[in-house]
């Protein structure tokens, strides 16, 4: 009887692991950048990091996060939420209370604040937009009941696009990148990350190195 | 002499009522907090498998201990209140 489907052999997997991998650092070389981590795990090129469906010959080439400073709005909040107990208290806004309901009320106001920081730190460091030499991945932590995770290949994406607009994005070099699918998603968002015109860089270089690779039938 | 005791007795047990209710609520407060903090510690363990990160052990851990002082915050209301 006639195979219908013969798998790769290890050493065929292994090898075209080899080689995408030596495209993606052949790219990411080309497109001016190296391997390096930055900004906390911000801008990641080429990590040693992998994700729930990563294939095995597939390499992650960027994996980006929101820029740190994006996180100073709630900082500031949990710093704003820690110091109020303890002002109201001073105040004597409330002299009748009995001081043990003031004690329990205080613990359970820090442990919600707590709680609230470590939600908004889990949203960001989650919420990661990955690049491989295959696909785009877009995970969305969007709080602790929510979260997405979107796919595009890259062989099916349009023009990418990237947006740096305003004084903190143009000073701290960071913006929005905007990827169109052919998909059923139609738009990929990776939103606040560093240095987004590299990143379109990078992926419109991966993009035809993949169209290269299909033409000649690799 | 006497109706002034009997008020004072009856205001005592207002108060103690008014407390267990208030103590009630805060510890079933507490409890559905305690929820809560399972939840957390469900997300970060299916969110550290779905990106394996440099920090997931540390975070792990935080959600731990976080579990760990909603519990104790329940004792601490039964014991307090």
């Amino acid at each position: 009887m006639q195979d219908i489907y013969i798998s790769s052999k290890p050493e065929e997997e292994e090898a075209n692991h080899k080689l995408w991998k030596e495209t993606a650092e052949k790219v990411v070389k080309d497109a001016g950048e190296r391997p390096r981590r930055e900004l906390w795990g911000a801008y990641h090129v080429l990590p040693h990091e992998k994700f729930i469906t990563q294939q095995q010959d597939e390499t992650i080439v960027l994996l980006l996060r929101s820029h740190p400073i994006t996180n100073i709005g709630w900082m500031l909040t949990v710093i704003m939420l820690v110091v109020l107990p303890f002002l109201i208290t001073a105040s004597g806004i409330f002299p009748s209370l009995p001081n043990k309901y003031l004690f329990m009320g205080q613990l359970i106001w820090l442990m919600a604040t707590m709680l609230y920081g470590f939600e908004r730190f889990l949203s960001w460091y989650y919420s990661v937009f990955i690049v491989t030499n295959e696909r785009i991945l877009d995970v969305d932590f969007e709080n602790l009941m929510y979260r997405r995770i979107t796919y595009g290949n890259l062989n099916h994406i349009e023009e990418p696009v990237s947006s740096a607009r305003g004084f903190a994005k143009t000073m701290f070099q960071f913006g929005d990148v905007l990827v169109q699918t052919a998909g059923e998603v139609s738009t990929l968002e990776a939103l606040g990350v560093p240095h987004p015109s590299k990143v379109v860089d990078i992926i419109s270089r991966l993009s035809e190195e993949l169209e290269k690779r299909r033409e000649i039938g690799q | 002499m006497k109706v002034q005791e009997s008020l004072n007795v009856v205001m005592i047990v207002e108060k103690l009522k008014v407390e267990t209710v208030v103590k009630g609520m805060f510890i079933v407060g507490l409890l559905m907090y305690c929820v809560f903090a399972m939840v957390v510690l469900k997300q970060t363990s299916v969110m550290g498998q779905t990106i394996e990160g440099k920090y997931n052990q540390a975070i792990k851990l935080f959600a731990w201990l976080h579990m760990f002082m909603a519990i104790l915050l329940v004792a601490a209301a039964v014991a307090v209140l």
